[in-house]
């Protein structure tokens, strides 16, 4: 038997430590960007990059890129979302970790092509 | 006389006992929400990691699918590439591992390039301490 005025203590303390993230850890980052567009909207060698913008949304940052196909540098757009938690209420804790890699690149300001590769349940 | 003064000490302990197991109670729940979760957690880990150097035994143009899975295992994920205008389209098979330890993220990912489900290529990169390591 818990003495009442211990009870509202203990109750803010279950509170807190549930709030505080003790069973669940979750942390996201960036926003997941769309793929169908790439084949389905974008045309390479025509879309400018105005257009990838409003097709997959604002990159995370830029870049150049120049591979081995590469007869010069391209521009490159690059796009990342991930979603991350742990699960301390299992018993081992239990970590679940997935992500989007999006690379986009420009080719005398047009679209050029991508690379993209997923975890992310679907 | 001694009777009244009995009484109010025996209920002076007897709320003494009842705040004290108050009191062991709340720790109690305390250290219960501390076990389950409020500790620092252990190495924890996600996916599958990758012997890179196994990716040697593959062969473009030639491996299949099949023998890439049976040399590396199920790939967690999968994507899409063209990696050029003019170049076709690759689709791709992506294995990563990702480890919690001591405050820090580890991250090793691979990527298989296809063409016509025959293998085509690969990527890889890791963080220093997953660099080159095969499963444990």
């Amino acid at each position: 038997m818990i003495p009442r005025r211990l009870a509202p203590a203990l109750a803010v303390i279950i509170a807190a430590a549930a709030a505080a993230g003790c069973t669940e850890i979750q942390a996201e980052g960036g926003k997941r960007p769309p793929t169908a567009p790439l084949e389905e909207t974008l045309r390479t060698g025509v879309s400018t990059p105005d257009e990838v913008r409003a097709a997959l949304g604002p990159p995370d940052g830029d870049g150049m890129i120049l591979l081995p196909i590469d007869e010069h540098p391209r521009k490159t757009w690059s796009y990342y979302y991930e979603n991350s938690r742990v699960r301390l209420d299992r018993n081992p804790p239990q970590l679940e970790s997935r992500r989007i890699f999006l690379f986009v690149y420009f080719d005398n300001d047009r679209f050029d092509g991508y690379l993209w590769f997923s975890s992310l349940k679907d | 006389m001694a009777t009244s003064g009995s009484r109010p000490s025996s209920m002076s302990t007897f709320t003494e006992i009842a705040v004290s197991r108050g009191r062991r109670l709340a720790l109690a729940g305390v250290a219960v929400l501390a076990l389950l979760g409020c500790t620092p957690p252990p190495p924890l880990s996600d996916g599958s990691l990758v012997d890179t150097d196994r990716l040697a035994e593959l062969k473009p143009g030639v491996s299949t699918a099949d023998t890439v899975r049976t040399t590396l295992g199920p790939p967690r994920g999968h994507g899409m590439a063209r990696l050029k205008s003019e170049t076709g389209l690759d689709t791709v098979w992506y294995y990563e591992f990702v480890q919690l330890k001591d405050k820090q993220r580890q991250l090793k990912l691979l990527v298989v390039f296809f063409k016509d489900e025959i293998y085509d290529g690969h990527l890889w990169f890791a963080s220093q301490l997953l660099f080159k390591r095969g499963p444990q």
